[in-house]
């Protein structure tokens, strides 16, 4: 495990720390999908009404 | 297009522009390991290195120049370089005494240069232990003359030993702190504004961002961590501006603690936009006055210099302040798509439901 990070020059630690990144801004935006969803449902008829 | 969308786009465009040449500029050249450390004087070694970003199968050995550089300014030519893989080679030294010096290890640079990669060093490569003679052959006082340093030809980042490619992570890892902190200055501003005028917009714009202000310093962490575990040694190593950030962030915490602890919509306005302001001024010590104090791992901490020398050269600064602005842009796109949906919800909370 730790030779994926350190071998050619540690570059799998450049990678881990852009993936980190994508994953917590996706993470954020599922949730924030979630809130909008769980909304939209308890609202279905007076948003419209 | 709607010209909303440009600073959107921007925000976007200089964050890929930052993972494309961020990525793809190579490193400079450097030396990885030498062996052996150490050497008397007066003996003739056959240093073998490992050099990062060489090709050595496709050059003559001749046109590669090694020595060792002192403390004192003067070097000692490598007699002959003996290549033995593409990235790996001897140098043959004669050492000299160094009887002169009161030391019990002289420590020294290994430099190696030739006329396609450029040079590489390594410091504190070899270290020599001074032999005491009857002074006929005095070590240092013979000078040879430093060979040409050729320069490492294109675009390229500094190699640094410990960091290697992860000097890339400050494209990745320090944009994230940037936008962070200009985030919830904004978000300050907005709570400031609603003090003011006392429109629940503006507390709604200060929630937003400061909430995706948080996701970055939470990222900002984690990621320092990974690169910290290589780097450092440790994920947490109880680092002055860790610590001073994880503690930003847990004030920050309480901001939305504070939020769902209140139920009344104004009176919570009120307190929590009070609260923001003063959060945002204790951001400025944590960040910026405390981790100066002590010693830090961190560069531009505890007396070491930051955003200049070999951490930060010219052609870094081309993709990181980029990085930076894109970073901003994209937080502030993405705090007010949430800033916008809160408005929303409670413009028909307060239609319908009330």
């Amino acid at each position: 495990m730790e030779e994926i990070f350190v071998q050619s020059g540690k570059m799998g630690v450049v990678i881990a720390v852009i993936a980190a990144i994508f994953i917590g801004l996706v993470i954020y935006l599922v949730r924030l999908d979630r809130k909008i969803s769980q909304w939209e449902d308890q609202n279905k008829t007076n948003t419209y009404g | 297009m709607n010209s909303s969308y440009i600073w959107k786009f921007l925000g976007v465009a200089l964050i890929l522009y930052s993972l494309v040449f961020g990525l793809l500029i190579p490193l400079k050249p450097g030396i990885v390991a030498v062996s052996p450390s150490i050497a008397n004087g007066g003996d003739t070694i056959s240093l073998a290195y490992t050099a990062y970003n060489v090709d050595y199968s496709a050059i003559d050995a001749s046109k590669i120049n090694a020595w060792l550089l002192f403390d004192e300014g003067k070097d000692i030519l490598a007699d002959k370089i003996e290549v033995l893989s593409a990235n790996e080679a001897n140098a043959i030294f004669r050492l000299p005494l160094l009887s002169e010096l009161d030391q019990s290890v002289v420590s020294s640079t290994l430099v190696v240069s030739d006329p396609q990669h450029g040079y590489a060093l390594l410091p504190s490569a070899l270290g020599i232990r001074p032999k005491k003679s009857n002074g006929s052959l005095s070590g240092l006082s013979i000078k040879y003359d430093t060979p040409d340093v050729h320069k490492v030809k294109g675009v390229s980042f500094p190699f640094r030993n410990i960091l290697q490619e992860t000097i890339r992570n400050t494209y990745y890892h320090v944009p994230l702190w940037f936008s962070m902190i200009i985030l919830f200055a904004i978000s300050a501003f907005y709570s400031a504004t609603y003090l003011r005028r006392r429109d629940s917009r503006s507390d709604l714009y200060a929630v937003a961002y400061a909430e995706f202000a948080t996701v970055l310093g939470i990222l900002g962490l984690l990621t320092g961590a990974i690169w910290a575990r290589f780097t450092w040694g440790a994920f947490w190593s109880w680092d002055i501006k860790q610590f001073t950030s994880a503690v930003a962030l847990l004030i920050y915490f309480a901001y939305f603690i504070l939020r769902s602890s209140v139920a009344d919509q104004d009176k919570r306005a009120r307190l929590t936009s009070s609260y923001n302001i003063f959060a945002f001024a204790m951001l400025i010590p944590l960040l910026f006055i405390v981790p100066r104090l002590t010693d830090s791992l961190h560069p531009g901490n505890g007396g070491n210099p930051a955003m200049g020398g070999e951490d930060l050269d010219q052609t870094m600064r081309w993709v990181f302040y980029p990085a930076v602005v894109g970073w901003i842009l994209l937080g502030m796109w993405v705090s007010q798509l949430k800033a916008r949906y809160l408005i929303i919800q409670r413009k028909i909370e307060d239609k319908f439901i009330i």
